[in-house]
């Protein structure tokens, strides 16, 4: 923020680039520098008492290097494991999770129109979303197969309850005045639901995607547990069975920091839609 | 009187709800997708799930799970406000910490149990580590959003009336961020209950619905107990959460409708 | 919209912010007690009469040492045990590194593998060996798959992949001629082993007892081939292990282990029906089932080397283990030396 503040200045006198830059470099060490110094003390700290459980980052960068950035530089130093692990199980997860929002919202909006629908669909939904996990994967198991669309059910199935109740609950507030005026204004029902219900339900829909996303990356790990050849879910369980601490924290910092990256793209991706939804509102 | 019919029908309709998911799984039964043997009708399943509420052990085993996740809940509570409120007031602070937090914050439980097991042990304590270390980020994210969004001059008011910090903080923010609190709380008592029943399902504890689900499997099949079981859990699920939306109408009654 | 002040309602709600605060404090000092009660370790302090706790999965393997248990053979050589059920998905070598029990039953290619790790584990006693038709691998009635060669391009469930399972199916194929890089084999918990396979979700299973029984019951599958025959007949299964610094600070309670097992197994071999008596008990499993499960073959010497030096070789082979395992210090010191 204060670069954009500071950049006319940048064009009046030649010692501004210096502040600016000073500025700049303030930020990044604010915003990275806690991280930073976590990092030195558990580099400190492992080094130190040199357990077998708790390897050094730099062993465990060394190990994520080697397992997925040793590769050709024709594919971006990435190695045939990206293609063959961390691919196909984020993508799995990306398309569980674009599937169960879509049913969640779909169903959400259909069953805010109606108190009673809506008192008939919530018990079901938080019934089915509070099954543990670990119990009903061997039940997908059976009703799908060891395949790639059980996966990607299964992690539909664990991310559409929280779009659906969100978007269930923020429907049934939509101001009923917009909706009468809607409704007088003779707007056909697609139209309703563009102009007025799905913007005043953006926020929340939001809200229940981000819950999605995390248990999408649970579901992804528990999905590989199991009838597994490949995957990240996969290659952490399988290090940690053959007590290879290295390589199972490396999966462990490959999910948080695809989770980081995915969780961080969504949220600027979802700024940018509710801003223009709060303009379709009129606000 | 009015409340006392909107809620019997809501009672009404939330049974026919329910049958949903039963009738779902008694078809499955009755086409034979899957052998009754794997993955029983639902009318056995009910049958179990009586004798299950009926049983000593099984209820003895429901109380080690809520009582799990209670303490879990009670470790992370206090925990994750008190961060969330500093955080949000300070905002260098969040500034600072955001990206540990967002990278933290993915990591599945389920990948951190291993590494529980070896540090913490194979019993009840991994259990209620686990679901702390999960529910802390739905209540830290929920009380950082509500103190941030506290009226800006209520806290100036307070200042020029005198309160200090401390009192500003308990007597204006904390009131005021209290509904998205309580919110949070609530998104972390059905994550509670959830992760349990999972970890004990992977960690193989000694007691809890997690321990009986196990148990049922080992000497051999007994998936209607099995399902029984996991049937109970999602109920669970399903009660405290009405619970706690309840007492969450029932605290903040301003706060209108909020989402799950 | 601004909240302005109510006062009234918020006095109200002012006054009851001190009393949660407190309340939660109690909670949370309750909290911690109990949480520094519950989940203690297998076995209290070191001392002679003290009870070692043994974790495992409750299967054949280590049925003898619940019969030893049960049957006063380790209380007569001078230990107190007791068995713990381990049920979850978690290997038992966890349990045994955090200290939450003193011994624990593990696979033989488990503690080798960990060993080679570094990990300070020792074995205290050998447990079981492999007999012909304990484990084979079956595949549908209806499939077509008979021979070694037909498993081409399929599946092969397999419980873990440190099992038997793992080290002996790419042997026997190699040996049978097929390349064994072209079957794959998927872990599956030995639970969902008979659905997975009635439902075609893999084409054949290795499975243990007491799950292998009832799959052949059910499902009346073809045996494709038997793990424990031909050069793998007597592979070691399982064994006890415990850490490296229990066996040096209790070499009383390793000597009266192996004693006491050396026993149970002499009498299981000569009797089986003891185990078969025992399974139900210990396991859950039916009585009808026990009577006709498979059972292992008990160890006759517990710590001998050379069987664990096949295994060894076997895993070095199948690219388990980068390099043939030192045995030297994988037993536990026997007392007095």
């Amino acid at each position: 923020m204060s670069a954009l503040i500071a950049r006319p200045a940048l064009l009046r006198t030649p010692a501004q680039p210096l502040r600016v830059a000073g500025r700049l470099a303030g930020g990044l060490l604010l915003r990275f520098g806690v991280l930073a110094l976590l990092v030195l003390l558990w580099q400190w700290a492992a080094a130190r008492t040199s357990s077998l459980f708790f390897p050094t980052p730099a062993e465990i960068v060394a190990r994520i290097h080697h397992d997925w950035f040793s590769g050709p530089a024709a594919h971006l130093f990435l190695t045939h494991s990206v293609a063959t692990d961390i691919v196909p199980s984020l993508g799995r997860m990306l398309a569980g999770w674009i599937l169960g929002s879509v049913i969640g919202v779909a169903v959400g909006v259909f069953a805010g129109e109606s108190r009673v629908i809506r008192q008939v669909v919530d018990p079901p939904a938080q019934f089915l979303r509070a099954l543990p996990t670990p119990a009903i994967v061997p039940v997908f198991l059976l009703l799908f197969g060891a395949s790639t669309s059980m996966r990607i059910l299964l992690i539909a199935f664990g991310c559409v309850w929280p779009v659906l109740l969100n978007t269930m609950n923020a429907s049934a507030a939509v101001d009923p005045q917009r909706r009468s005026s809607a409704k007088a204004m003779h707007l056909g029902r697609a139209r309703q639901l563009f102009l007025v219900v799905l913007p005043s339900t953006g926020p929340a829909v939001a809200a229940g995607m981000r819950i999605g996303l995390a248990l999408g990356l649970i579901l992804m790990v528990l999905s590989e547990w199991v009838v597994s050849t490949s995957g990240l879910g996969f290659t952490l369980i399988t290090a940690q069975q053959h007590f290879d601490m290295t390589g199972m924290w490396a999966a462990m910092v490959a999910l948080a920091i695809a989770g980081y990256l995915i969780n961080t793209v969504f949220l600027a991706v979802e700024k940018r839609v509710l801003r223009w939804h709060e303009g379709a509102r009129g606000k | 009187m009015r409340l006392h019919a909107v809620t019997r029908s809501a009672f009404v309709h939330g049974l026919i709800g329910l049958v949903g998911p039963g009738l779902a799984d008694q078809l499955v039964s009755w086409t034979g997708l899957v052998a009754p043997r794997y993955l029983p009708p639902a009318t056995t399943i009910a049958d179990r799930l009586w004798g299950l509420l009926g049983s000593g052990d099984f209820l003895a085993d429901l109380v080690h799970t809520l009582a799990s996740a209670a303490l879990g809940l009670v470790l992370a509570v206090p925990v994750a406000v008190v961060a969330g409120v500093l955080l949000g007031l300070f905002s260098p602070a969040l500034q600072a910490t955001r990206v540990v937090i967002d990278l933290l914050r993915p990591v599945p439980a389920v990948a951190i149990v291993p590494l529980l097991e070896l540090t913490v042990g194979m019993g009840t304590r991994t259990v209620v580590f686990a679901v702390a270390i999960a529910i802390v980020w739905p209540i830290l994210l929920n009380t950082i959003h509500g103190v941030q969004d506290v009226d800006g001059l209520a806290i100036q008011t307070a200042r020029v009336f005198g309160l200090r910090w401390l009192r500003r903080v308990a007597t204006v923010v904390i009131p005021s961020a209290a509904p998205a609190i309580g919110a949070g709380v609530r998104i972390a008592m059905s994550l509670a209950l959830v992760v349990t029943v999972a970890t004990e399902l992977i960690i193989g504890t000694d007691r809890g619905i997690g321990s009986y689900i196990l148990h049922a499997s080992t000497g051999g099949y007994h998936a209607d107990l099995v399902f029984a079981a996991v049937v109970v859990a999602g109920l669970l699920g399903l009660v405290v959460n009405t619970a706690a939306s309840a007492a969450e109408r029932r605290l903040f009654p301003w706060h209108g409708r909020r989402p799950a | 919209m601004p909240r302005r002040f109510s006062q009234s309602s918020r006095s109200r709600r002012l006054a009851s912010v001190g009393r949660p605060g407190r309340a939660l404090v109690a909670v949370a000092a309750v909290a911690t007690i109990a949480l520094a009660g519950c989940g203690g370790s297998g076995s209290s302090a070191s001392g002679k009469d003290a009870t070692v706790t043994v974790d495992s999965p409750p299967n054949t393997s280590s049925a003898a040492a619940a019969y030893a248990a049960s049957a006063g053979l380790f209380t007569k050589a001078g230990v107190d045990v007791t068995m713990h059920q381990h049920e979850g998905s978690q290997s038992t070598i966890v349990g045994l590194l955090s200290g939450s029990y003193p011994i624990v039953w593990a696979t033989v290619p488990d503690i080798l593998a960990a060993q080679a790790k570094g990990v300070g584990i020792q074995i205290v006693a050998l447990g079981d060996e492999g007999a012909p038709g304990q484990i084979e691998v079956l595949s549908r009635g209806d499939s077509g798959i008979t021979k070694p060669a037909d498993l081409v391009g399929k599946k092969v469930a397999v419980p873990s992949p440190t099992s038997a399972c793992v080290l002996a199916i790419p042997s026997i194929l190699k040996q049978a001629g097929v390349d064994p890089a072209k079957v794959s084999l998927v872990t599956v918990p030995q639970v969902d082993h008979e659905s997975t396979l009635k439902n075609k979700v893999a084409d054949a299973t290795c499975t243990p007892e007491p799950f292998q029984t009832e799959l052949k019951n059910q499902l009346h599958p073809h045996a494709v081939m038997d793990i424990f025959s031909g050069s793998y007949k007597g592979m070691l299964i399982g064994a006890f292990v415990t850490t490296t610094k229990y066996a040096a600070a209790h070499p009383d309670v390793i000597a009266g282990f192996r004693s006491g097992l050396e026993q149970a197994d002499a009498k299981a071999n000569a009797d089986p029906q003891v185990i078969r008596t025992l399974m139900p008990t210990y396991s859950g499993v039916d009585a009808d089932i026990a009577k006709v499960i498979a059972l292992p073959t008990y160890v006759k010497d517990v710590t001998a080397t050379a069987p664990l030096e096949a295994v060894g070789d076997l895993m070095t082979k199948t690219g388990l283990l980068k390099t043939t395992p030192d045995l030297s210090t994988s037993f536990a010191p026997a007392a007095g030396s």
